[in-house]
Formats: structure tokens, C-alpha cells, sequence
């Protein structure tokens, strides 16, 4: 087995990450080679230092800036919650507005009687002699004036004389 | 998981098993759950930032991670918190990195071995200031197995769990990662004498 072959397991090795037989055979090998017994010299004074360094505390403000942030975000009412901060209110004025529109509304009025404006049609027509428009107009218009003529005044029966 | 227990352990006053501040702050205490993140920010924090490599979005990753604790308390067994911290920390910060590449490859070695502070003489303070941003020539993968393994002291079977790899995947990981911070120190240190 060539040193190239022999540098992933010293660099297990120089980690402690070898078993006892794998951690031996490695042993061995390093005993009769000077260059991988450099390299694992290296890796382990690297590996050192590696912690060493990475082993300074961060500053204490770091720490306490992320925990403002989230606290911060906490106290946040989520958007569910707004949702439904606009949705109660919203639904409960819609629910009164029915309420007040359904106990308000009017009993039905009984149509006019169809038959009886019909029969008033002709005697407009007689009064304003031949204007077709006014002859479709006025049962509308007497519907509307619930009762009275085009020209406002009573309607009369024709008369039968 | 015998370290990650113990890192729970040592991040409170007593172990979470008897304590009732995870109850409180599943209950909303939002002290309660101010006191828990103080317990954790040193795992959450230093893990971001080594994985990161800086402040902004080591800060980012650990409030994003905080609130994932807060909306998975009522289902997280809090007595094995560390190794739900250290796994959600990876993930968020590997979120984090793609949604902002910066990836620094090998290529870019020399520039940053130059990033070092100028009045730093050459030699030892070189050398830290090489270690110290070593990591950052790793893949995602490599560091985050070298952070956890080398750094955080887990095992090597915990780091597999966290990383949700196989012990092997981990080995090769560590062994390759440990190859390369060497490679790149020794590279620039001889380069800059």
C-alpha cells in the first residue's frame, strides 16, 4: 500500500477515529515511514490548534442580539391571529346588519290588481286620444301612483252610458 | 449520544429532565423560554457562526432556529435537545448559504489568506488567522462533520445522526476535511514567508 493510500486513515488516526485494530495497523505503518509519520504529526498539532482557535467566545452582544430578535418576533401577533383579529369584527357587523335588515323588512304588499288597471287603460286612452306610447305607459305609471292616473286625477269606470 | 446529553446537561443549572422551564415556555412563559435559548445560544450561535463564517448570517440561521424551538416545543423531547439544536443549526444554515452563495473555493485561497489583519506579523498569528478561516475551504458537508466531530467534540456516530449519514460517509468526510485544512495551511504559510 502506497502513502497515498495510507493518508485517510491518518488522518482517522490523528482524530482518534480508528479502532483498536485499525488504530494498531496505522501504528505500524507510521513506525516505518517518515513521511506519514510527519503527516500525522501535522494533523494533530493542526487539529490542536483548530480547537484552540475556534475555542474564543463569541462576544456576549452576538448571543443577546439574536435573542432580541426572536423574543421581538415572538411578541409579533402571528398572521393567523391578524386574520382573524379582522375576520370576528368584520363577521359580527355583517351578522348585525342581517339581523336588523331581516327584522325591519315590510310585510308584502298585495300587488295591484292587473285586472283593474287594464281597465283603466282604455279610459286614458280615450282622454288623450291616439298616443300609443301613453297607452303602454299608463298601467305602469298608475302602478306607481298606486292608484291615481297619468294626469292625476281618480280614475273613473268608463262609462257604461 | 452521551456527549449530546451531556451538553444539554451543561448548558442549565440542572438537567432538563427535572426542570420545569421547558415546561413553562411550552406553556407561552416567554421568560421561560428566554432562560432556554441562554441554555443553548453557545451550541446554536457558535454552530452558525462556524458554519457560516459570519455574524449576519450566523445570527439569521440562530433566529430562525430559536423559532423553529418555540413552534416544536409541545412535540420535542427536550431531553435530547442538543441533538435536535445541532441538526435544525446545520439545515438552517445550509438554507441560509444557498439562498446567499458566497462559497469561497480553494481558488480563492491566496485572497483570503490576505484578509488577515496587517499588523499581525507573519508566523504564529498567520497561522491562527489561516486555522481560523480553514473551514471555510470545506463543502458544506465537510465542514459541518469537521465542526461537529473536531470542534464540538461528538462522536462520530452522533455526527452521523445529525448529519443523517452513515458512519463510513462521516469517516471519509472528517478524513478528507482534516486533509484539506492542512493542505491550506501549509500552502499559504509557506507562500507568505
Amino acid at each position: 500500500m502506497s502513502c497515498a493510500m495510507w493518508e485517510e486513515r491518518v488522518a482517522l488516526y490523528a482524530g482518534a477515529d480508528l479502532g483498536t485494530v485499525e488504530a494498531a495497523a496505522v501504528e505500524r505503518h507510521l513506525s516505518e515511514c517518515v513521511p506519514c509519520s510527519a503527516l500525522a504529526a501535522d494533523l494533530r498539532l493542526e487539529l490542536d490548534e483548530l480547537r484552540e482557535v475556534h475555542a474564543e467566545p463569541l462576544a456576549s452582544e452576538h448571543y443577546a442580539a439574536v435573542r432580541g430578535r426572536v423574543l421581538a418576533q415572538l411578541a409579533k401577533p402571528s398572521r393567523r391571529g391578524v386574520v382573524w383579529a379582522w375576520a370576528v369584527p368584520v363577521l359580527a357587523a355583517a351578522a348585525a346588519v342581517l339581523v336588523v335588515v331581516t327584522m325591519r323588512k315590510p310585510a308584502a304588499r298585495p300587488a295591484p290588481e292587473l285586472p283593474r288597471l287594464v281597465a283603466i287603460a282604455p279610459a286614458v286612452e280615450s282622454e288623450r286620444g291616439s298616443d300609443r306610447s301613453l297607452t303602454v305607459a299608463a298601467p305602469i305609471e298608475a302602478v306607481r301612483r298606486a292608484g291615481t292616473t297619468p294626469s292625476g286625477r281618480t280614475p273613473t269606470r268608463p262609462s257604461l252610458r | 449520544m452521551k456527549i449530546l446529553a451531556l451538553a444539554s446537561v451543561d448548558a442549565g443549572d440542572q438537567p432538563e429532565g427535572r426542570d420545569s422551564t421547558p415546561d413553562a415556555a411550552r406553556a407561552g412563559d416567554r421568560a421561560a423560554f428566554d432562560l432556554l435559548m441562554r441554555r443553548h445560544e453557545r451550541l446554536v450561535l457558535g454552530t452558525a457562526y462556524r458554519l457560516a463564517g459570519n455574524f449576519e448570517d450566523a445570527q439569521d440561521a440562530s433566529q430562525e432556529v430559536f423559532l423553529r424551538l418555540y413552534r416544536n416545543l409541545a412535540k420535542l423531547d427536550t431531553r435530547n435537545l442538543a441533538a435536535w439544536l445541532y441538526r435544525v443549526t446545520v439545515n438552517v444554515c445550509h438554507d441560509v448559504r444557498r439562498r446567499r452563495p458566497g462559497t469561497v473555493s480553494m481558488d480563492d485561497a491566496p485572497d483570503l489568506a490576505a484578509a488577515g489583519d496587517p499588523q499581525q506579523s507573519a508566523g504564529e498569528a498567520e497561522r491562527r488567522a489561516l486555522l481560523r478561516r480553514s473551514p471555510r475551504m470545506l463543502s458544506e458537508k465537510e465542514r459541518a462533520a469537521l465542526l461537529l466531530r473536531d470542534l464540538e467534540g461528538l462522536s462520530t456516530a452522533e455526527v452521523a445522526g445529525v448529519l443523517g449519514s452513515s458512519v463510513a460517509t462521516v469517516r471519509s468526510q472528517l478524513s478528507k476535511a482534516r486533509l484539506k485544512v492542512r493542505d491550506f495551511v501549509e500552502r499559504y504559510s509557506r507562500r507568505r514567508v
